[in-house]
């Protein structure tokens, strides 16, 4: 690391502040584009990002950014960060798309993919806790739609 | 007196702004930003991605608005330039016997993004002059996009000629039914009718066998699609439910 490290303190929703180097915190575009354009004072207010789940967005980035670590580790790294409850993994994406980190919202979209993939629409209900909101007619009129599928 | 009513209603609003944190915990992912949602379900292979419309409302209504061009949505979020899905080797057609000088190049189906179409692009020479096409498989229309010197084109011709182009491509392949085809000797295109394109996928439908096979353009697999109840199907019946035969596979 150079001697000039400079860093940034980020402010969550909920009034925690994370101090962290500017070199990891502009893995963040958001972030990144505030610092280019020089528009960071002090604190930087993150509004659509509360402190748990920064905590664990700025765990992703030290562990992307640590030196000399391997690909296998960070892939282990990954795989594990992923296996969280839907909620958690919500706010991630969530958090991610803000703060525009690519390659991190793209793990986590792949994730709820990986969780989709090859489910009945009762099972995926189920594993996202999302409601069957459609009235009972709907639901026979989705049927004949597809009778084909349910033949 | 006031001030018990300003906590009284103090805790009703927390009890309110609980309540509705609970709610929302609940239904995090219908709360996603539509684009993340179509952004997500667009990732899922073409039969997990049909399902997802039976999932609820709010998913329903994203998917079935776009379901003119959910393929191409599928496609949108990963390709900004065209993308080739087949490209030939300058297949030569020669039309010579039919006492003209003409000669048709097929050069490749490929996926458009921003027109959201599946074309196919193929070039007529005849002597010296020559000619570009795209031949847009939704609308089966073909378009003149380039040419030196136009000259007159045969009617009727350019339709047949994709068809034929193709099934000339899929004898090439060493699909199951080749063999089948052969026997048969096509007679004329029409017996092989290429009608639909999804996530490199073709949905083929084998006139002499009323069957239906789907070949993988990645995978260079082909599968043969089970009807069910051993339904035979005519190529008007497959038009109208190429969708759904997707779902079901």
């Amino acid at each position: 690391m150079s001697s000039s490290t400079k860093f940034l303190t980020l402010k969550t929703c909920d009034d925690k502040k994370f101090v962290l180097d500017e070199a990891i915190a502009v893995r963040s575009q958001t972030i990144k584009n505030m610092v280019e354009d020089d528009c960071v004072s002090n604190v930087i207010p993150l509004p659509n990002v509360d402190s748990k789940t920064m905590t664990k967005v700025i765990e992703y980035w030290k562990k992307h950014s640590e030196e000399g670590i391997s690909k296998d580790m960070l892939m282990d790294f990954d795989k594990a960060f992923v296996k969280v409850h839907h909620s958690i993994l919500h706010a991630l994406i969530l958090a991610a798309n803000f703060l525009n980190d690519k390659e991190m919202l793209d793990m986590m979209c792949q994730e709820v993919v990986d969780r989709i993939k090859g489910k009945t629409p009762e099972e995926i209900r189920k594993e996202f806790d999302i409601k069957n909101d459609f009235t009972p007619e709907e639901e026979e009129e989705i049927r004949k739609e597809n009778a084909w599928a349910f033949e | 007196m006031t001030l018990d009513f300003f906590t009284r209603l103090g805790s009703l609003l927390e009890t309110i702004c609980k309540t509705r944190n609970v709610d929302d915990a609940d239904h995090t992912f219908e709360r996603l930003p539509d684009c993340l949602i179509i952004d997500i379900l667009s990732r899922l292979p073409s039969h997990s991605f049909l399902r997802c419309r039976w999932v609820c409302r709010h998913w329903r209504a994203l998917l079935v608005s776009s379901q003119d061009s959910f393929t191409n949505i599928h496609h949108l979020s990963r390709h900004t330039r065209p993308m080739f899905l087949i490209r030939d080797d300058f297949v030569k057609h020669d039309f010579a016997k039919h006492g003209q000088d003409l000669f048709v190049y097929v050069c490749a189906l490929y996926f458009c993004p921003n027109t959201r179409q599946y074309r196919i692009l193929f070039a007529e020479v005849q002597g010296t002059s020559c000619q570009y096409f795209v031949h847009i498989l939704k609308t089966w229309k073909c378009k003149k996009i380039h040419s030196s010197t136009s000259f007159k084109k045969k009617k009727n011709l350019l339709l047949v000629k994709t068809e034929s182009w193709f099934s000339e491509w899929i004898k090439k392949k060493d699909f199951p039914f080749c063999k089948r085809l052969s026997e048969i000797r096509i007679r004329c295109a029409w017996d092989l009718k290429f009608l639909y394109i999804q996530e490199g996928e073709l949905l083929i439908h084998l006139q002499a066998d009323y069957e239906l096979y789907l070949y993988n353009l990645d995978r260079r697999t082909v599968k043969q699609l089970e009807l069910p109840r051993g339904k035979m199907l005519s190529y008007t019946d497959c038009k109208l439910y190429h969708k759904s035969f997707l779902a079901i596979v």
